[in-house]
């Protein structure tokens, strides 16, 4: 027996458990390593980067803005009386800087009436429409303007939304960080492709007899693509 | 693998539950042996009946759960049994392997603590309900400051004052401390290392708002601390007693965990870019890889290493008495469930893994089960052959006083166990019904 030969009948148990002699150093070690690893993970977890703690347990209020760019692709059509013309133009993000997505595709139709005649020769009816194809876009958008006309020499202006839910204006939200932000601004695909649109005139003829008429006109065609950037500016 | 965590949760559920009651049986059968160690074994037949329900109960609420988890019947039942679980292995350690206290009415005080302890914590958790969760928990770290203290002890009385006996005792703590908290050991050196990459994405964002992380902080580093102390502690001791008298189960297991720690190192570092998009960016799902890895590690060790351990404790260490015929049945009963569920597991999960038809998996199922039940007896051998006592050497060395326990008096851990069914089913009940808290 270590104590000696008799039994701890008396006292508190965890006393005599910590009364050995033989093995008192070994236990004050045991409780030292244990208070080192303890002090340690608590540093580790509590204390150390303890600034992003607040970032990944509460949410900030970012300002959400967008920077835009265009660019612009164009072409002319002449079309004769009844004339009808597809005309594709093909739509991709290398024209932009980088980070940039397709956010919404404006086509302006334009035209004059391009025979000078005395007493004037009455414009030419002009319909355009941007047909729907698999180009990727919001088709089904209530503030698109797919199709539009003129007989009176005045632009005809049409709408395309492309990116879901883009309409350029600034909003806030809620977010862990800038990333999280801007994260549903940040989705490739959108507007990349063909987009055809459809081009018809009618050609009016002067109510003035002997008068020469024309009998084509020419229209040109501008697809002015609007890129964005989605940029986050925290709120304090 | 999503799928795989739940299905081992269920396996692990049953497992704890049959050899819960399994050992109930035997220690309530068993006459022969010390009060203390009859105590323990109760005490932890309990822990596994209540942890065995705690994870049946967490894994069918998966599917039958609407709405709020915490609201609901088996919300609430996981909590109580979660909680009692915890009060179980808290008061074992009082008693096994180091009887701490050995009076007259030990029983009656245990059953009085637990009673209290479970009514207590489980209101607690309906008003309070994350100051109450995270500080239970944190009472993991009594058992293993007690049990590693124990181990400590008798390995040096063992290793330098040559006490031979002393290693029951050093080797049913250490197997204690691993039954219970081994789940955190396969990361051990990432713990001590740079933990702050993992923690912080995967721990700290967890943390509501509104609530005082401090709480939480001091919660964790108390268990990871007494955890991490005690595998370094053991690595070191073991590795002296390897050198002086060859291995043993334990030194093989803790130089398992010690040489998985340093490779789960490694491993845990290669996701350390994904978590930190978790911070600084958006979170990605981690690689199929990492979360294998972790399944087969972390996942596997807390589910089913802590069942097969204590049920090694228990039958080791003489905790139950299996010599009779009837005990014996018993007893090669709850090895053969245990065996038969954790190869056809392990052959499962490693076969949802590996891309191989369904034929010839059924047919590694049949050939591991054939396997395991072909080496039952072997198993069984080898569970019983070294019948340690460790009350035996406590005895020759004084530290165990004559005391007879109180027999009849009320209340006993009997009767505080069905106290505590009844209460774990009305209050879950009524959780259920009206929404308590």
């Amino acid at each position: 027996m270590s104590e000696g030969d008799e039994v701890f009948e008396e006292g508190n148990q965890v006393s005599v458990f910590f009364r050995d002699q033989e093995t008192r150093t070994a236990m004050g070690i045991y409780a030292i390593v244990l208070i080192l690893v303890t002090a340690k993970i608590f540093y580790s977890l509590a204390l150390k980067d303890s600034y992003l703690h607040d970032e990944v347990r509460f949410e900030d209020n970012w300002e959400l803005s967008f920077t835009e760019e265009t660019t612009t692709l164009s072409e002319t059509v002449l079309l004769p009386d009844g004339g009808e013309e597809d005309l594709e133009f093909s739509i991709d993000v290398s024209a932009f800087p980088e980070g940039y997505r397709i956010g919404l595709v404006n086509v302006k139709i334009s035209y004059s009436e391009t025979n000078q005649a005395i007493l004037d020769d009455p414009c030419d009816s002009v319909q355009a429409s941007i047909t729907q194809t698999n180009y990727p876009a919001q088709w089904t958008d209530q503030n698109n303007t797919l199709n539009g006309g003129s007989n009176s020499c005045d632009d005809i202006d049409l709408t395309l939304k492309v990116y879901p839910n883009y309409n350029g204006e600034k909003y806030e939200r809620m977010a862990h960080n800038a990333v999280v932000a801007v994260d549903e601004w940040v989705e490739d695909g959108f507007g990349i492709g063909d987009l055809s649109v459809n081009v018809q005139v009618d050609v009016q003829r002067s109510q003035v007899p002997t008068q020469d008429d024309d009998d084509d006109e020419t229209v040109q065609i501008d697809v002015i693509v609007v890129a964005f950037k989605a940029n986050a500016e925290k709120l304090e | 693998m999503a799928a795989d965590f739940q299905s081992l949760r269920a396996i692990s559920g049953l497992v704890n539950t049959i050899l819960g009651i399994i050992t109930l049986l035997l220690a309530y059968r068993t006459k022969n042996n010390s009060w203390s160690e009859l105590l323990a074994a109760k005490l932890l037949g309990c822990f596994l009946l209540f942890h065995g329900i705690l994870m049946t109960t967490a894994y069918i609420a998966g599917f039958f759960t609407v709405g709020s988890f915490a609201n609901s019947f088996f919300g609430s039942l996981v909590n109580i049994a979660h909680t009692i679980s915890i009060g179980m292995a808290c008061s074992s350690c009082l008693f096994f392997p180091y009887p701490f206290v050995q009076r007259k009415h030990a029983e009656q005080a245990i059953a009085v603590v637990v009673l209290t302890w479970s009514f207590i914590v489980t209101g607690l958790i309906i008003f309070i309900p994350y100051e109450a969760h995270v500080v239970r928990y944190g009472f993991w770290f009594f058992p293993t400051v007690v049990w590693g203290f124990v181990y400590v002890r008798f390995s040096v009385k063992e290793l330098v004052h040559k006490h031979e006996h002393a290693r029951g005792l050093s080797a049913a703590s250490g197997l204690l401390i691993l039954a219970t908290m081994a789940w955190l050991f396969s990361d051990w050196l990432l713990w001590i290392t740079v933990m702050e990459k993992f923690t912080i994405p995967g721990w700290v964002s967890g943390i509501p708002p509104d609530k005082n992380p401090m709480l939480f902080f001091v919660r964790q580093s108390l268990i990871m601390g007494v955890s991490v102390a005690a595998l370094l502690t053991m690595f070191v001791l073991e590795g002296w007693r390897v050198a002086r008298y060859g291995f043993s189960v334990l030194s093989g297991i803790v130089f398992g965990f010690f040489f998985i720690g340093i490779i789960s190192f490694i491993v845990d570092l290669s996701v350390v870019d994904v978590l930190e998009d978790c911070i600084y960016a958006t979170c990605q799902e981690l690689p199929e890889s990492w979360t294998i890895y972790n399944t087969f590690t972390n996942i596997l060790t807390a589910f089913l290493i802590q069942p097969i351990v204590l049920m090694y404790v228990m039958l080791n260490f003489n905790l139950l008495d299996v010599k009779t015929d009837k005990n014996g049945r018993y007893a090669k009963a709850m090895v053969l469930v245990l065996v038969v569920i954790v190869s056809s597991t392990i052959v499962e999960m490693l076969q949802s893994i590996i891309p191989i038809g369904e034929l010839r998996t059924s047919a590694c199922l049949a050939i591991g089960i054939a396997a395991a039940i072909g080496w039952e007896h072997q198993i069984m051998g080898q569970f019983l052959k070294n019948k340690n006592r460790t009350v035996d050497y406590l005895k020759s060395i004084g530290e165990i006083r004559s005391v007879e326990p109180a027999k009849d008096a009320t209340p006993s851990l009997s009767f505080s166990l069905i106290v505590l069914f009844a209460f774990a089913l009305l209050l879950s009940v009524l959780h259920g019904a009206i929404g308590l808290g």
